[in-house]
């Protein structure tokens, strides 16, 4: 099917997935409600799977999205939305699969939690395919807004609400920054449209008013806000540790999964002929960002907040595949964050099954001996783990190595540097747990006996640890794909991004 | 140039006119004979307990939720409603949307309970 | 063929995972199985290449990404397939006897995964597929040090090997990339054949050092020799597998897989001989000082690898045959004496030479006194052993080398062997021969110990006198299948050259009687180590960390925002700074009025302070106000006649509604900030206020989007019939909006009046009975 946007029925098959998504998300609303006799009542198992339906229709949508073509429209229509679509749907399936026990150790299993989550998830697509600043705002407030209710969703723990203020508050910085650069950038050159900013600014630092660099220096701000870049990351330790762990999960791959595609959307395909401008300042944010967040990661004595630093840190790495601002740059990026998305959702996974009743186990000593009573979700924690630090024999290691690929195709060569010292540092704190998962008696021989992991969240867990490893040795299907879904995208910019193959 | 503020004058006196003619007119027509019973604070009602500074009930904010939903709905709709020959079949569909997703949320609020009292 | 590599890789890995679901002893029995496999497999394959052939395997990976898993053999290839092979066969023997019901599922697993893991490294054509093995390697090894996960020195250990062979892991991934960068492909038949523009090119150095990093950490050379001795903590076998024949080795294999492409280098010569021997003479001198006597192989097997690595730079004139042959002579007799140190903490309950010297164990251990001595023989290089012809090998090659006249290589190496000399003296006549004093018999174990403890290290050490007593023919077939050793006959020259020798053999033999005054000797014993400032290292870094994680993680949200607030203020004021121009291009324009403009200005710069300093709301309010009217007097001067009215009318009806408000709330409680935090937050909120400030005028200063400005003066006249724009706006255009505000503000007022009238009905009220209580 041919878009041109000139009718409103275009925006229609335009936006099927996202629809498809809302509509059932209001159907999960209203089935939970119709469902339940009394108000206080916990929701139905079926609630939950009814939203992973949601998310399977949606899913079916984009693959129909695929046949689709379109040009001129506020929402893009190309490869690289349909492959970050099914990243962010894939991170959704995952939260919702982790969280069906979890709700109800926890005692808040309401069908809204899901009901949120595929609203957030509409947010993040939007985000993440927006081809106007105005609508690309509307998509992170979208997924902002319904992501602050679900970190504080544990009425009953104050953590998740300290989490959730505090994400909320300095999310509004955030939302000011950017919107505040959207209005310089309208301001300097009279549009908010992706692709006219590319013609209006064309390719020459030196023509740009400095107003317009203001723009994109505060939506810079605005967005490294989102994925949690350094030193703009301050909020993440503690909305990740305080938030309900799936929601953690969540945010760790979705929401920076979303900010980080409408990062390289707007700043390569709109602002690409700035390059030479952005890439200082996030050269700057993956360098601080790569060595602050390990070193700071190395001193955690909780695993979750481990797993958040590290969560920053990989942001750090995806930064620097935008910094390479190349075609193996592009592919790596999109590879890097599908890679990412499975081993984060993993290793969180993990955290919500090493737990009994509604004490989450995250200190390290809780992991003591874990591998040889609970051989299976151990080593399900080693791969991601290991992926995490890049080993070889799993995904992380071919994503890395592609970041690293690019990097130097791009004489990033200190960029480069820095990745690998701040990966030797992740070494210690990665290999730390596993260690002491293997190496490190339990206190007791029953310590580990029959912790609470459900089916739906075995599946999950199961489903990135065979995703890790699959990425590593077969990585050319999902290569292949990211490298044809930016083929589409940087056609103005094919000087910067050129779109040449191979080594 | 003063007489083409005009009719931002008579926009001004039309609305503090309006204003002024409701307020007066209850004044003028009511009778004036307080009590101390009329003149206490209006409560719901019900006479009031304590000072202004409670706790107020949550459920006042989620009535002020729905007030502002459908405030904003109207505020869509009227000029919606207006214009709506010009519009057209896809205005009217963009408008049965937004009425759709409203409606969903007013279900929603209604099976939750939000509309009862207690 | 492709079968052949496969299986060869690949039956240790099967048979691992086997182990894992097969109880004792039949794990054990099948654990045999794969090192004699690829025996088997690899005998034929020696035959084939030895004298030179090349096998190269192709297969597919991901080509788009240079990543292919092609499989390459050559000589050297199928030299280390053998010798991982052949000393697997008896580590595995040796270990089942050894660790008996410690020989766990788990360790067979990763036993069996580690040699998997070296063959990989040893037939990988891609230099990705080297590594990935290599990295394998890494993982393997570092949890067979660590093993014996009850004892925290195991661990420790690990865990250094671990850090260190990593740091290096990422050097080599970082130099195979750079290098693969520079030629346009990973593999290694296709970069010998293209060496020649590699080393042309002088971007190759930076990939060169990278991998000699990685090799130089692999192989334990200085300075990274620190963590070979810190993994000893392991089991005897795994000791004497990992690091003497096989693990340690990789790193000189990786020498010799990139001797072809940067031999002609400049600096691959002076790097890896001034290393070598460097690691040498360090190493050596460590293990004159070691009591224990793991530890002593330990250092000296990190001797001997600087002697490898060295001769890496000297290789031009040995060739791969000396090479080979050194390689050989190290992995045979190393391997047997970890085997017989193990076999002597078990029959002779230590391994400390301190414990041992004590007892003449000559009289009771005969077997094990002569397989230890034959050992300790070849180490020094005693003629009619292996160890002969290499260590000739290698003063040949350093005497008569590609530089001339290289004295000071020649002296260390000669030190260097004198000290060789004296601690293979230690490791046989100290235990030995140690005391004059008839043995007392005190701590004997009386334990059986199974006779394979012995026949391994024997078995191994075969070769060592087979090739010692028929050189020729032996190595012949050893280096090169079907031809006869010509050597080199370094001994030949009865000149100074022999002088030398002997003189080292009996300085040597006067420092074992002395070694301990000689490790005491003040000015040697205090030099720095390298493992101390490493710890350092670590130790620093960790303290730097959790004080930045202080300074980071602090909690409170006025922090994060003020590190988000003044960083995103740090990216403007930046980025003009590096942009190099003003912000003002456009002009400075300050409003259409500017010679009124300033005292508005003032007045709510001026108000703004009062408001955030005042500590009582009501004079807060009415600052706030006094801000609200500022601003509306710039939309005045701004031709935004509405919005001025706006903006007044909201303001007050705010003010009043605040007012009214605050009368009834208490007053504000002290500020609880101490004086610093009070001057850092001031400073954060000038900083943003002015540069957010600073980026509004230079944005009033652009004038792009007029469109929707000028379509409404140009449809004034026309549909409005009105001259006036800014009035047909507010009627005609946006007449509803208009009104609605108005009325809505009208009514805000009023309700403003009510609140008033209604204080004064209060005492009324049931409220007012309150008060009065």
């Amino acid at each position: 099917m041919e878009l041109d946007f000139q009718t409103s029925v275009d925006y229609f098959w335009a936006l099927l997935p996202e629809i498809v998504l809302s509509l059932w998300a209001m159907g999960v609303l209203l089935a939970d409600v119709f469902q339940k006799g009394s108000r206080s009542e916990a929701s139905r198992p079926a609630i939950a799977w009814l939203a992973l339906a949601g998310i399977a229709a949606a899913a079916v949508a984009n693959v129909w999205l695929m046949t689709v073509t379109g040009t001129g429209g506020m929402i893009a229509v190309d490869g690289f939305r349909i492959f970050a679509n099914f990243i962010l749907l894939l991170a959704a399936a995952l939260a919702i699969l982790v969280s069906m026990g979890y709700l109800d150790r926890h005692a808040m299993n309401r069908g809204e939690f899901y009901v949120l989550l595929m609203f957030a998830v509409v947010g993040m697509m939007i985000l993440a395919s927006a081809q106007d600043l105005i609508l690309l705002f509307v998509g992170l407030e979208l997924m902002s807004v319904a992501i602050y209710v679900l970190v504080g969703f544990n009425r009953r723990d104050p953590r998740s609400g300290e989490a959730a203020l505090k994400y909320f508050l300095l999310g509004a910085f955030a939302s000011a920054f950017l919107l505040y650069g959207i209005a310089l950038v309208f301001g300097a050159t009279g549009t908010t449209d992706l692709a006219l900013l590319a013609e209006t600014i064309g390719t020459g630092v030196q023509d740009a008013p400095l107003l317009l660099m203001m723009g994109v220096g505060l939506l810079a701000v605005g967005f490294a806000f989102k994925v949690a870049a350094m030193p703009f990351h301050v909020w993440t330790p503690d909305a990740y540790d305080g938030a309900p762990t799936p929601i953690t999960a969540l945010m760790a791959t979705g929401v920076k999964a979303a900010a980080f595609a409408a990062l390289l959307r707007v700043f390569a395909v709109s602002f690409g002929g700035l390059h030479e401008t952005w890439v200082v300042a996030f050269w700057w944010l993956a360098a601080l960002t790569m060595i602050g967040a390990n070193l700071v990661a190395l001193t955690q004595g909780s695993v979750k907040r481990m797993l958040a630093y590290s969560s920053i840190a990989h942001a750090g790495y995806v930064l620097v595949a935008v910094v390479a601002a190349n075609a193996v740059g592009a592919a790596a990026f999109l590879f890097y964050l599908l890679v990412y998305t499975l081993m984060t959702a993993g290793a969180f996974g993990i955290v919500i099954a090493n737990a009994r009743g509604d004490r989450e186990r995250v200190s390290l000593e809780d992991y003591a001996g874990l591998g040889w009573q609970q051989p299976v979700m151990a080593a399900a924690f080693a791969i991601f783990l290991l992926s995490l630090a890049g080993f070889p024999l799993t995904g992380g290691f071919i994503g890395k190595l592609y970041i690293l690929r690019a990097a130097l195709a791009a004489d990033q060569v200190p960029l480069a540097v820095i990745l690998v010292m701040a990966s030797l540092i992740s070494y210690f704190y990665y290999l730390r747990v596993v260690i002491v998962m293997y190496m490190r008696p339990a206190p007791a021989a029953d310590t580990h006996a029959g912790l609470t992991a459900s089916r739906p969240l075995q599946v999950a867990v199961g489903v990135a640890a065979i995703g890790v490893i699959l990425l590593f040795f077969a990585p050319a299907m999902v290569l292949d794909a990211a490298q044809g879904s930016v083929a589409g995208l940087f056609i103005a910019q094919e000087a910067l991004f050129g779109l040449s193959r191979g080594p | 140039m003063i007489e083409s503020y005009l009719p931002i004058l008579i926009l001004l006196a039309i609305s503090v006119v309006n204003a002024v003619v409701i307020l007066g007119l209850t004044y003028l027509v009511s009778p004036y004979r307080p009590t101390s019973v009329k003149s206490a604070p209006y409560e719901s009602g019900m006479p009031g307990l304590g000072g202004t500074r409670d706790r107020f009930s949550v459920k006042f904010y989620v009535v002020a939720i729905l007030f502002i939903v459908f405030d904003v709905e109207t505020v869509f709709l009227v000029p919606w409603a207006v214009a709506m020959r010009d519009l057209g079949w896809e205005g009217f569909a963009a408008a049965m949307i937004f009425i759709f997703i409203l409606t969903v949320g007013l279900i929603y609020e209604w099976k939750k309970g939000a509309l009862e009292w207690d | 063929m492709l079968l052949t590599l496969a299986v060869i890789i690949g039956i240790p890995f099967l048979i691992g995972g086997l182990a894992l679901v097969i109880p004792r002893p039949w794990n054990g029995w099948l654990a045999l199985l794969a090192p004699a496999t690829v025996i088997a497999l690899g005998l034929p394959l020696w035959m084939e290449v030895g004298g030179g052939g090349e096998i190269l395997v192709p297969l597919s990976w991901f080509p788009d990404l240079g990543l292919t898993a092609d499989l390459f053999v050559n000589r050297l290839g199928a030299f280390f397939v053998m010798l991982i092979g052949i000393i697997g066969l008896g580590i595995v023997q040796y270990s089942r006897y050894y660790l008996k019901e410690d020989a766990t599922g788990w360790f067979w697993f990763l036993l069996l995964s580690f040699m998997g893991s070296m063959l990989g490294i040893v037939l990988a054509d891609s230099l990705l597929l080297l590594f990935v093995f290599w990295e394998l390697t890494t993982i393997t090894s570092f949890l067979l040090i660590g093993i014996d996960f009850g004892k925290e020195e195991g661990r420790k250990g690990a865990l250094q090997a671990f850090l260190v062979t990593g740091v290096g892991g990422l050097a080599l991934l970082v130099g195979i990339v750079l290098l693969g960068q520079l030629a346009g492909t990973y593999n290694l038949t296709e970069l010998y054949a293209m060496s020649g523009e590699i080393v042309a090119d002088p971007r190759h150095t930076i990939p060169l050092i990278l991998i000699f990093l990685g090799a130089f950490t692999k192989s334990a050379q200085f300075p990274f020799h620190f963590w070979l001795p810190g993994a000893m903590a392991a089991p005897a076998p795994i000791s004497a597998y990992l690091h003497s024949a096989t693990m340690v080795k990789a790193g000189v294999f990786l020498l010799g897989r990139m001797f072809p492409i940067f031999s002609e280098a400049a600096i691959w010569l002076p790097t890896l001989a001034t290393i070598g021997l460097i690691t040498f003479l360090v190493a050596g001198w460590n293990a004159v000082k070691s009591s224990d006597l793991k530890q002593l192989l330990a250092h000296s097997t990190v001797a001997y690898l600087g002697v490898l690595t060295a001769l890496y730079g000297f290789y031009a004139r040995v060739g791969l045959e000396g090479e080979l042959v050194n390689i050989l002579n190290h992995a045979l007799y190393k391997s047997s004496l970890f085997l017989l140190i193990g076999w002597m903490e078990k029959a002779m309950g230590s391994r400390d030479l301190a414990i041992l010297e004590k007892e003449r164990w000559i009289g009771r251990e005969k077997l094990g006194a002569t397989l230890i001595g034959i050992g300790a023989f070849a180490m020094i290089g005693m003629p009619f052993l292996l160890g002969f012809m290499a260590k000739d090998t290698f003063f040949y090659a350093v005497a008569e080398g590609p530089i001339e006249g290289l004295t000071l290589a020649l002296v260390i190496t000669v030190l260097a062997s004198t000290l060789a000399v004296i601690y293979a003296l230690k490791l046989w006549a100290g235990v030995f021969f140690g005391s004059e004093e008839p043995p007392t018999g005190r701590g004997y174990p009386r334990n059986k110990i199974s006779i394979w403890l012995l026949v391994v290290p024997a078995l191994l050490l075969l070769p060592q006198v087979v090739g010692g007593v028929i050189p020729a023919w032996y190595l012949g077939q050893v280096v090169e299948p079907g031809t006869t050793w010509q050597g080199v006959a370094f001994w030949q020259y009865l000149d100074v050259k022999l002088v030398i020798t002997l003189a080292m053999l009996v300085a040597g033999y006067f420092g074992y009687r002395h070694w301990r005054a000689i490790a005491a000797t003040p000015f040697l014993s205090k030099l720095p180590s390298v493992q101390r400032g490493g710890e350092g290292l670590v130790s620093g870094t960790l303290a730097h960390a959790s004080s930045l994680s202080r300074m980071l993680q602090l909690g409170g949200h006025p922090r994060y925002g003020s590190i988000i607030l003044l960083v995103a203020i740090a990216v403007v004021i930046g980025g003009v700074a590096f942009s190099g121009r003003t912000l003002f291009d456009h002009g400075l324009v300050w409003g259409p009025n500017p010679e009124f403009a300033w005292f508005p200005a003032l007045v709510v710069a001026i108000a703004a302070v009062f408001t955030v300093t005042l500590r009582k709301r009501i004079p807060k309010a009415v600052m706030m106000a006094v801000v609200g009217y500022g601003m509306a007097v710039f939309y005045v001067f701004f031709r935004a006649p509405d919005l001025a009215l706006t903006q007044l009318l909201v303001e007050t009806v705010s003010v009043i509604l605040l007012l009214l408000i605050f009368r009834r709330m208490p007053e504000l409680g002290d500020d609880i900030r101490s004086v610093r935090r009070r001057v850092v937050h001031g400073v954060v909120a000038v900083v943003v206020g002015l540069t957010m400030g600073a980026l509004a005028w230079a944005a009033g200063s652009y004038h792009v989007a007029e469109r929707a400005g000028y379509e409404q003066i140009r449809l004034a006249l026309p549909i409005a019939e009105g001259r006036n724009v800014v009035n047909v706006i507010l009627v005609d255009f946006r007449g509803m909006d208009t009104l609605g505000e108005i009325f809505v503000l009208g009514i805000a007022a009023f309700g403003a009046y009510a609140l008033f009238r209604g204080r004064r009905h209060r005492p009324a009220g049931p409220e007012a009975e309150e008060v009065k209580r």
